[in-house]
């Protein structure tokens, strides 16, 4: 019997082994290897911090932002991706902190929201990058990015509405799926890719660490949160934008033929007044999008309906309420050509200040 | 949950241990495991687990009850009851499974605002084969093959066994108690066998269907840029994609059995190495066409008026014909009810019904003819030759089936043959698949060596007990070796499993 079992555990074990030894030690994606609060750690120790690979959980990571940043920021960043470059040198807030996350939707930002609100941060001012993942339930009705992050947003919902909420139990943001994804086929598949490619030693190169190197051109965080994408990222030139553009899937992020979602409508009115409520300086601001996309955009305008109706929803919410709007999704009102764009979305931070600048109400 | 999901290989680690720990209450674990199962692999809704819940109620009620009331009976009201007890199963069956298919199809063909919505209840998973389990066990009450059970818990295990409950295969009653009120009693040996079978449908599922699911596809998206040429392998890749799907999916349900010591019917034997369409149909599905075959066709040979209408048949056409005509007429009903059970949508039903039937008929009746072919031209029929004849042309028999299928509709199916056959020679496009060289090393790897393994099968000398007589080490490369192909090559989450639908 013994010697059966022996037997086989011989048989399959060596394979079991070998497909969670390589998740955890190649580990692209920075599951096992990405502790957020190390991260933050440094961050708050004014060290910069190369993000590896770029695979990190940036909502572990903004949420402990959250925790360890000062009660009384001049300012936090909120929103997709398309904020994440806005840093203190650009609005020249000292103070300043970026929680913008790729995919940002609207139970992400309500999240990092209810965080703040329990942790007792109360920043002077909220720049909100208005963005289709807020308002279009198409995207934030199914994205999923992190479930965990769902408690701390139904505690801002019940907060918006008057509430006491009910405050997430601590350690309700953990992922619970990572003994799972050693075993993933997926991300053995990934990793073998990556050994194949870059080799054992290259395997460093995918954790996070302190920028000790000014010359690496690797993607950092800064200490304020926010993030400077990689050289290669950067010098993206005019061809690279037109390219990204034509390959833009314009049906999914603009929802074609959808339209503003009401719910998020409503939300974002409660945010508001919340805001106004606790002496919050709400500022709203429209990244634009790059001129090879806006021309694919314009001839199918009535396709889009979207798009032009988040940008009448954040003038009426700046007319009503005496919020700053800053920016358009139309590159030319800041004179935005395709070289000052990475790609088919994200302006370059080099002229980020033309949008910052451009105030519309 | 899925079968390719951790959270299956989880439930099955938790599960091992707690059923063979628990002595004579494994069969109550396996129920409660099973339960668990149904559920989990459910939509995680509030509401669908109510339903659900109800779902299991109301089966469970008219199966045990029914049985127990058909067992206590006698003569009418026997078959009384026995009746009302099938109708309520099969009624269920038709509202989730038929109801609205058919009053969307009415509406359509009389022009009619569709205001049947309401009735759409959504897919209830495994409905067609846990319904069919029920029925034949009902039936075999009422034919006093045994008597009803008295304990509910074995009843609702075996109506919800979780391996098969999703997928069959079909079971039956007397086997699958014996399994499940036998003491659990740990076997390595067992446990290995399970896991190698699991492997196995792992393989199939993820290395080989899904990558020829790609060039069917890519060419029956859009087949009137495609060659007939193009056609005819995209058709034979759905032939390997649908077997290697279902029969993967036998393999890793059979196998997950086996881990609990509980042995399920075969569903498949080699069906590609079969001589005739009949020795096909008899390889395929084994146990839906068994079940058939012993609750419907045979049954309905034996019914009065068949009786009758073979010895009028007999009396007017021949002694021949008073036994082909009744058996043509129960075939007829047989492959009906087949097509039913597939969806009863038009083209399934051409492909699933009425082409196999034609095939088989046409078969019978030209089998003479074909026995004095080949007399007359000497043809030995044990040769290996003639064997491979015999098996590519059950297999191009076939392929109207698959085109069907393929197709989604009866006129495309119509208009995909006609292409076929009018453009084989036109200019091939198959590189529009866009499929990469790991690929085509994959799918002909993975068609030589499941090729190998059928025929090893339907020799008589299947791979398991082969390797088992092989020293460990070569045991244990050959099952690592098919352990890192998975693990490098399988695609995982492109696609649920084809008879889920069902």
């Amino acid at each position: 019997m013994k010697k059966k079992l022996l037997l086989v555990l011989l048989l399959f074990l060596p394979a079991l082994l070998l497909l969670a030894g390589v998740n955890y030690f190649v580990d692209p994606v920075n599951l096992y290897h990405g502790d957020a609060k190390e991260l933050v750690r440094l961050l708050c120790e004014g060290k910069e911090v190369n993000t590896g690979s770029g695979n990190m959980d940036e909502r572990q990571i903004k949420k402990s932002l959250i925790e360890s940043m000062p009660k009384e920021a001049d300012c936090v960043v909120l929103g997709p991706s398309l904020a994440l470059t806005v840093d203190r040198k650009l609005t020249g807030e000292e103070s300043l902190y970026n929680l913008a996350m790729s995919g940002a939707d609207l139970y992400d930002i309500l999240a990092q929201l209810g965080i703040m609100e329990i942790e007792g941060v109360h920043p002077k001012r909220i720049l909100f990058c208005v963005e289709s993942s807020f308002f279009d339930e198409g995207i934030y009705g199914t994205m999923s990015r992190s479930a965990g992050l769902m408690p701390y947003a139904n505690y801002m919902l019940e907060r918006l509405d008057g509430k006491e909420g009910t405050v997430p139990k601590e350690g309700s943001f953990l992922r619970t799926d990572l003994p799972g994804m050693l075993c993933s086929v997926t991300l053995f598949q990934s990793s073998v890719d990556y050994l194949l490619e870059h080799g054992p030693e290259g395997v460093k190169e995918l954790r996070f660490r302190v920028r000790e190197d000014q010359e690496d051109g690797n993607a950092y965080l800064q200490v304020d949160g926010s993030l400077v994408y990689s050289k290669q990222y950067r010098l993206a030139g005019a061809d690279d934008v037109i390219r990204s553009a034509s390959e833009y899937n314009m049906d999914y992020f603009f929802h074609r033929d959808g339209h503003i979602s009401a719910y998020s409508q409503e939300v974002f009115v409660k945010l508001v007044q919340y805001c106004q409520q606790n002496d919050i300086q709400l500022d709203l601001f429209m990244a634009p999008m790059s001129p090879a996309l806006w021309e694919r955009v314009k001839p199918q305008a009535e396709s889009y309906p979207l798009l032009f109706e988040m940008e009448t929803f954040a003038y009426e919410m700046a007319r009503q309420y005496g919020l700053n709007l800053y920016g358009s999704f139309d590159p030319e009102q800041s004179g935005l050509t395709n070289d000052d764009f990475y790609d088919a979305r994200h302006v370059k931070y080099e002229v980020l200040d033309r949008v910052l600048n451009l105030k519309i109400y | 949950m899925s079968l390719t999901s951790f959270g299956f290989f989880a439930f099955l680690l938790v599960g091992i241990p707690v059923y063979y720990l628990s002595g004579r209450y494994g069969r109550y674990v396996l129920l409660a495991m099973s339960l668990y199962f149904y559920f989990a692999i459910a939509p995680a809704t509030v509401s669908y687990h109510v339903k659900l819940t109800a779902i299991v109620l109301y089966i469970l009620t008219v199966t045990y009850v029914g049985a127990l009331l058909i067992d206590r009976a006698k003569g009418r009201w026997r078959t009384l009851l026995t009746f009302l007890s099938i109708a309520g199963l099969a009624a269920f069956l038709f509202f989730t499974k038929y109801l609205y298919q058919i009053l969307e199809s009415l509406s359509v063909l009389f022009h009619a605002p569709n205001r049947f919505s309401f009735l759409q209840f959504g897919s209830v998973i495994g409905v067609s084969y846990f319904i069919l389990s029920a029925i034949g066990y009902l039936i075999d009450v009422c034919w006093q093959s045994y008597p009803a059970e008295k304990n509910p818990g074995t009843v609702c295990l075996f109506i919800f066994f979780f391996p098969q409950v999703i997928s069959g295969p079909v079971t039956r009653f007397p086997e699958m108690k014996e399994q499940f009120c036998k003491r659990p009693v740990l076997d390595w040996g067992t446990i290995e066998h399970g896991i190698r079978r699991m492997l196995w449908g792992y393989f199939k599922k993820l290395v080989i269907s899904d990558r020829f699911a790609v060039v069917v596809g890519t060419v029956y998206a859009d087949y009137l840029s495609f060659s007939g040429f193009d056609l005819f392998v995209a058709t034979l890749c759905y032939a390997i994609r649908l077997y290697t799907d279902f029969s993967g999916c036998m393999d890793i349900v059979l196998g997950a059995a086996q881990l609990f010591g509980i042995t399920l019917p075969e569903n498949f034997n080699a069906p590609f190495f079969s001589a005739t369409v009949q020795e096909f149909w008899q390889r395929w599905h084994i146990t839906l066409g068994g079940w058939f075959k012993d609750y419907v066709m045979y049954p309905f040979q034996k019914t009065k008026g068949m009786i009758t209408l073979g010895k009028k048949c007999k009396a007017k056409f021949g002694k021949k014909a008073g036994k082909k005509i009744p058996f043509y007429l129960a075939m007829l009903l047989l492959w009906f009810l087949i097509g039913l059970w597939h969806g009863g949508a038009g083209y399934y039903f051409v492909a699933s019904a009425a082409i196999p039937f034609t095939l088989l008929i046409l078969g019978d009746l030209c089998s003479p003819l074909s026995e004095r072919l080949v007399k007359l031209l000497h043809i030995r029929r044990e040769s290996a030759a003639w064997k491979t004849v015999s098996y590519l042309r059950t297999n191009l028999l076939l392929c109207p089936v698959w085109v069907f299928v393929c197709a989604g509709s009866v006129e495309r199916g119509f208009l995909a043959l006609k292409h076929a056959v009018c453009s084989f020679f036109g200019e091939t496009n198959l590189s529009a698949c866009a499929l990469t060289r790991t690929d085509l090393v994959m799918m002909a790897l993975g068609t030589v060596i499941l090729g190998a393994a059928e025929y090893l099968q339907h020799r008589g000398t299947p791979v398991t007990p082969m390797l088992d007589r092989k020293p460990f080490a070569v045991k244990w490369l050959v099952v690592n070796a098919e352990i890192l192909v998975i693990l490098l090559f399988g695609l995982v989450g492109t696609s649920s499993f084809i008879y889920f639908r069902f």
